[in-house]
C-alpha cells in the first residue's frame, strides 16, 4: 500500500519527503537530548536545595534569638509578638528536620539538631516566662544556657551545612561526571543521526537518480545507433518514470519504423534485382533472336521474290515452304521482348515443323492435341518452338526408327499444362538437372547455342508467371524418350 | 541483489549502533534519576540514639572501641553515634557531653573525668533520664549507670611486673623511673596506677634496690606541648629515667619519636600505652619496649551492653573490668604480620 504510493509520488513530494524525514528525526532527537539535560540540570539544582533550607533556619534561630534578648532587654508587646511570631516559624522550621534515629550522617545530625532546638524552644519559653515573672536569676540564668545552646545549634548547622556541602559536592561532581558524559553520548546519537540522514538521503536521492542516469545512459546509447537494447524499467510512476515510459514507447516506435523502411528496401531491392535479372534474359534472347535474324529484311524480301517466283512457276510446294519459312523468321524478328499466345506459338510449331519436314521428309511424325480454349492464353514469345526443336535436334533427329514428336495443351485445374513429347534419345536423370540449370553462357562456351535454351525458356517463364510458371524434363532414361513440360497458371477468361 | 545485502547489513549495523546510544543515554538517564533519588531514601532506622563521647576522638583505640560499640549496639536495634567527631569545632567532653544531653540522646557513653562539672552533667543527664556509662576513665562521684574500663591496680601491677624485670636485667641498683601523664594534674586513675607500681616494686625486688617513680606532668596548655616536653628531655643535659613510662597514646608516640630524632634509642627503656600502627612499628624495632594494650573491642562492646541492661532491666552491672597485658616486639611482629594478611585479603577481594 505504502509502496504502491511512494511509487505514484511526484519527484517534488518525494523531495520534500526526505528533507522532511531528515529534519523530522533531528528535530526528536534534539528534543530527547534537551529534556534529558534539562532533567540532569534539575538533579543539579537539587543538590542545594538542603544548604539552602539550613541558611533558612540559621535565619530564622537568629530572629528568634533575637527577639528573645529583645524582649529580656525592654518587655515590649512588639518584642513578646515578634517571639510568638519567630518561635512558631521556627517550630515550623525544625518541623522539617529529621527525627529519627538513622545511621546516616546528616539524617543523625539534623535529629540532634531537631533535639537542640527543642531544649532551646523551651529555654526561650522559660526565659520569657522568668522575664514576666521578674524572676531576674533564673531568667539570667537560662540566657546563660539558651545562649550556650543556640551556639551549639549555630555549630550543628555549620557542621550539617559543612558536610552537606561536601556532600553534595560530591554528588556534584558525580552528576557532572554524568552529564559529561551524557553530553558525549549525546553528541555521539547527533552524529549518528546525521550519519542516518545522510545514508538515507543518499539513498533516496540515489532511487531517484537510478533511473535518470538508467535513462541518460540509455539516452546516449541510442545516439550511438544502439537501438536493440532492452526496455528501461520503469520503477516509480514520477515525472521520471513517465519520462522513462515515453523513451520506452518512442525507442520502439523507431526500431518499428526502422524494421517496416527495411522491409520496404529489401522488398525493392529483390523486385529490382528481378528487373535486372528479366532484362539480362530479355537481352539473352534478343540476342538470340538477332543473331537468327541475319539480315532479316534482305531474307525477307528474297523469301517473297522466292513466293511470287514460285507463283510465276506454278511451283506450289516451294510457294508453301518458302510462305512457312517467310512466317517463322518474321514471328522471329517480331515478336521478340513481347508477349503472344499461345495461337500464335502454336502458329510457330506449325512453320517450323512444315520447314523441317520439307529439309527431312517424313522420317518423323508431329501430332498436337490442344484445347482450343486455350489458344488465347498470353504467354512469353518463343517458347514453344525452342522446346520442340530441342525435341527435334537431341531427340529423334539421328533416330533409326520413325520419330514422333506430340504438341499437348490442355488445362489441369487451375493450371494450364503444355507438354512436347517426344520417343527420342531420352535423357538420363543427372543430365536432367545440368540442362534445366545450364547457363547461356555455357551453352556459350559449348558452343551450342543454335536456339534459345530450355534454361533461357524456363527463366522467362518464371519472370513472366511470378515464379508461377513451371518448366520440368521427364525421362525414364537413355532410349526412353522425353517429355518437356510447362505448367502455367490459369486465369481465367 | 549483493548490492542490496551489502545495504542491508550496513543498515543493521547502523541500527545496532543507533540502537545501542540510545539504549546507554536511557540507561544512564535512569541511573541518573536513580544516583538522586538514593540520596532521598531513608536509610537503616533505629528505635535507640547512643553517644559516644571520648576525648580525642582521632585514636585509634577509640575507634576500635566506637565500632565495637555501634555493632552490639545495632544488634538489640540501637545506634551509637561518636558524638562530636563531625562537628567543625573542637569541643571539650563536657560541653560534648552538655550538647548531647539538649540533644535529647538515648544514652551515653563517656570518656569521664572525676571532676565536679562531669559529675553535675552526667547527674542531670541521669535526672533527665538518658543513662551514662563511663569508659576508660571513671568518674566515681557521679551518679552514672556503669563503668567499663581498666583496673587501674592491675594496670600498676603490670607496669610493676615488667619493670621489675627490667630492673633485674639492667643489674642497677638506683632506678629512676618517670611517669608521664598529660594534664595538669593526676587523676584517681593515674595515682592509682603509680601507687599500685610502686607497691608492686616494693614487694618485689630485694632489699638494696633504690628505684625512684616520679610521676611528670605534662601541662597542655599549649600546642604541641607533648612533643616539645619529650624533646626537652631528651636534648637536656641532665641524664635520662631509666624507665619511661607514658600513660597515655600521645604521650607514647612523641617519646619514641624525640628518642629517634635525637639519636637517643636505648638511653632510656620506654614503655608505652596502648598500640596504633607506629607503636607497633616502633615496637618491631625495639625503639619502644613494651606498650599497654587494653582490650578496646571488650569495651566497646561492653559500654553498648551496660546501656542496653540498663534500658532493657533498669539496671545495669556497675563495673565492668577490661582485659589488659603488656606486648612487646613479638607480639607486635605478629599483630603487623597479621593485618598484612587482612589487608592483601581485602585488596584482593576488592
Amino acid at each position: 500500500m505504502i509502496r504502491e504510493r511512494i511509487r505514484h509520488m511526484t519527484l517534488l513530494e518525494k523531495l520534500v519527503s526526505i528533507t522532511a524525514i531528515a529534519m523530522l528525526l533531528m528535530l526528536v532527537s534534539n528534543l530527547y537530548i534537551f529534556s534529558e539535560i534539562r532533567e540532569m540540570n534539575k538533579q543539579i539544582a537539587v543538590v542545594y536545595t538542603d544548604n539552602t533550607n539550613l541558611k533558612e533556619f540559621s535565619d530564622k534561630l537568629e530572629h528568634l534569638h533575637q527577639s528573645v534578648e529583645e524582649y529580656v532587654s525592654n518587655r515590649s508587646t512588639e518584642a513578646i509578638e515578634a517571639y510568638y511570631r519567630d518561635d512558631e516559624a521556627f517550630r515550623q522550621q525544625i518541623e522539617n528536620l529529621n527525627q529519627t534515629v538513622s545511621d546516616d550522617e546528616i539524617l543523625l545530625a539534623e535529629k540532634n539538631l531537631y533535639g537542640l532546638s527543642e531544649t532551646y524552644l523551651s529555654l526561650a519559653s522559660d526565659i520569657i516566662q522568668a522575664k514576666r515573672g521578674r524572676n531576674v536569676e533564673k531568667y539570667g540564668a537560662l540566657s546563660e544556657e539558651a545562649e550556650k545552646v543556640q551556639m551549639d545549634i549555630r555549630t550543628c548547622i555549620e557542621s550539617l551545612n559543612a558536610k552537606q556541602f561536601s556532600q553534595s559536592s560530591e554528588r556534584y561532581v558525580s552528576l557532572m561526571r554524568e552529564l559529561e558524559y551524557m553530553q558525549n553520548l549525546c553528541l555521539m546519537l547527533l552524529l549518528l543521526l546525521m550519519i542516518g540522514n545522510i545514508m538515507a538521503t543518499l539513498f533516496l536521492t540515489g532511487r531517484l537518480m537510478e533511473p535518470l542516469r538508467a535513462l541518460k545512459e540509455a539516452a546516449y546509447s541510442v545516439a550511438a545507433g544502439n537501438l536493440d537494447r532492452e526496455e528501461l524499467e520503469v520503477i516509480d510512476l514520477d515525472e521520471v518514470g513517465i519520462v522513462t515510459d515515453a523513451f520506452n514507447k518512442m525507442l520502439s516506435s523507431i526500431r518499428s519504423y526502422i524494421h517496416q523502411i527495411q522491409e520496404k528496401n529489401a522488398r525493392e531491392k529483390e523486385l529490382q534485382e528481378n528487373e535486372y535479372r528479366m532484362q539480362g534474359y530479355l537481352k539473352d534472347a534478343q540476342l538470340t533472336a538477332l543473331q537468327a535474324q541475319i539480315k532479316p529484311h534482305f531474307l525477307f524480301n528474297t523469301l517473297n521474290a522466292g513466293v511470287q517466283l514460285a507463283m510465276m512457276e506454278n511451283a506450289e510446294k516451294t510457294q508453301v515452304l518458302l510462305e512457312n519459312t517467310a512466317a517463322f523468321y518474321r514471328y522471329n524478328a517480331s515478336k521478340v521482348n513481347k508477349s503472344t499466345t499461345i495461337r500464335e506459338e502454336i502458329d510457330m510449331v506449325d512453320a517450323y515443323i512444315y520447314i523441317s519436314k520439307v529439309r527431312f521428309g517424313d522420317s518423323f511424325i508431329f501430332d498436337k492435341d490442344v484445347d482450343e480454349s486455350l489458344l488465347d492464353v498470353k504467354v512469353p514469345s518463343m517458347i514453344l518452338q525452342p522446346i520442340v526443336e530441342n525435341s527435334f535436334k537431341y531427340g529423334i533427329k539421328d533416330l533409326e526408327d520413325l520419330g514422333r514428336i506430340e504438341l499437348t495443351v490442355q488445362r489441369i485445374g487451375d493450371k494450364i499444362r503444355i507438354a512436347v513429347w517426344d520417343n527420342g534419345r531420352g535423357i538420363e536423370k543427372e543430365r536432367i538437372q545440368e540442362v534445366l540449370n545450364m547457363t547461356d553462357s555455357i551453352r556459350l562456351e559449348r558452343k551450342e547455342s543454335g536456339g534459345v535454351g530450355l534454361h533461357n525458356v524456363r527463366e522467362r517463364l518464371r519472370l513472366f508467371f511470378n515464379n508461377q510458371a513451371v518448366l520440368d524434363i521427364e525421362s525414364e532414361g537413355l532410349g526412353m524418350g522425353a517429355e518437356v513440360v510447362i505448367t502455367i497458371p490459369y486465369e481465367g477468361e | 541483489m549483493k548490492k542490496g545485502r551489502k545495504g542491508v547489513l550496513v543498515l543493521v549495523i547502523y541500527c545496532v549502533i543507533l540502537l545501542s546510544v540510545i539504549g546507554i543515554l536511557g540507561w544512564r538517564s535512569v541511573s541518573v534519576k536513580h544516583m538522586a533519588d538514593e540520596a532521598l531514601t531513608s536509610p537503616a532506622e533505629y528505635s535507640k540514639h547512643y553517644a559516644l563521647i571520648t576525648g580525642d576522638s582521632n585514636e585509634q583505640f577509640w575507634s576500635q572501641v566506637y565500632e565495637s560499640a555501634k555493632e552490639r549496639a545495632a544488634e538489640e536495634g540501637a545506634y551509637v553515634e561518636w558524638f562530636g567527631k563531625n562537628l567543625s569545632v573542637s569541643y571539650s567532653v563536657t560541653d560534648l557531653t552538655r550538647m548531647a544531653v539538649n540533644a535529647g540522646v538515648d544514652g551515653i557513653i563517656l570518656q569521664a573525668t572525676d571532676n565536679e562539672e562531669t559529675k553535675e552533667l552526667i547527674d542531670r543527664a541521669v535526672e533527665l533520664g538518658i543513662p551514662v556509662v563511663t569508659v576508660l576513665s571513671d568518674c566515681q562521684i557521679s551518679n552514672r549507670q556503669a563503668y567499663v574500663g581498666v583496673n587501674n591496680y592491675d594496670v600498676g601491677q603490670l607496669y610493676g611486673q615488667k619493670m621489675a624485670e627490667l630492673i633485674r636485667k639492667q643489674f642497677r641498683k638506683n632506678i629512676k623511673i618517670m611517669v608521664a601523664v598529660g594534664g595538669d594534674e593526676l587523676t584517681d586513675d593515674q595515682e592509682s596506677i603509680i601507687l599500685s607500681i610502686r607497691q608492686y616494686l616494693n614487694a618485689s625486688l630485694p632489699v638494696g634496690y633504690f628505684v625512684e617513680v616520679t610521676p611528670q606532668l605534662i601541662p597542655q596548655n599549649a600546642s604541641f606541648a607533648t612533643e616539645e616536653f619529650f624533646n626537652d628531655l631528651f636534648i637536656s643535659s641532665d641524664p635520662l629515667p631509666n624507665i619511661l613510662i607514658c600513660l597515655d597514646e600521645r604521650g607514647t608516640k612523641c617519646s619514641y619519636r624525640a628518642a629517634v630524632d635525637h639519636n637517643r634509642v636505648g638511653d632510656t627503656t620506654i614503655i608505652g600505652y596502648y598500640y596504633s600502627k607506629d607503636i607497633l612499628a616502633a615496637l618491631e624495632k625495639e625503639t619502644l619496649d613494651s606498650v599497654l594494650f587494653v582490650d578496646a573491642q571488650e569495651m566497646g562492646t561492653g559500654a553498648a551492653e551496660a546501656l542496653l541492661d540498663y534500658q532493657e532491666f533498669g539496671y545495669a552491672n556497675n563495673y565492668r573490668t577490661v582485659s589488659v597485658e603488656l606486648i612487646g616486639q613479638v607480639e607486635a611482629g605478629e599483630i603487623l604480620a597479621s593485618e598484612d594478611a587482612e589487608n592483601t585479603a581485602e585488596g584482593g577481594e576488592s
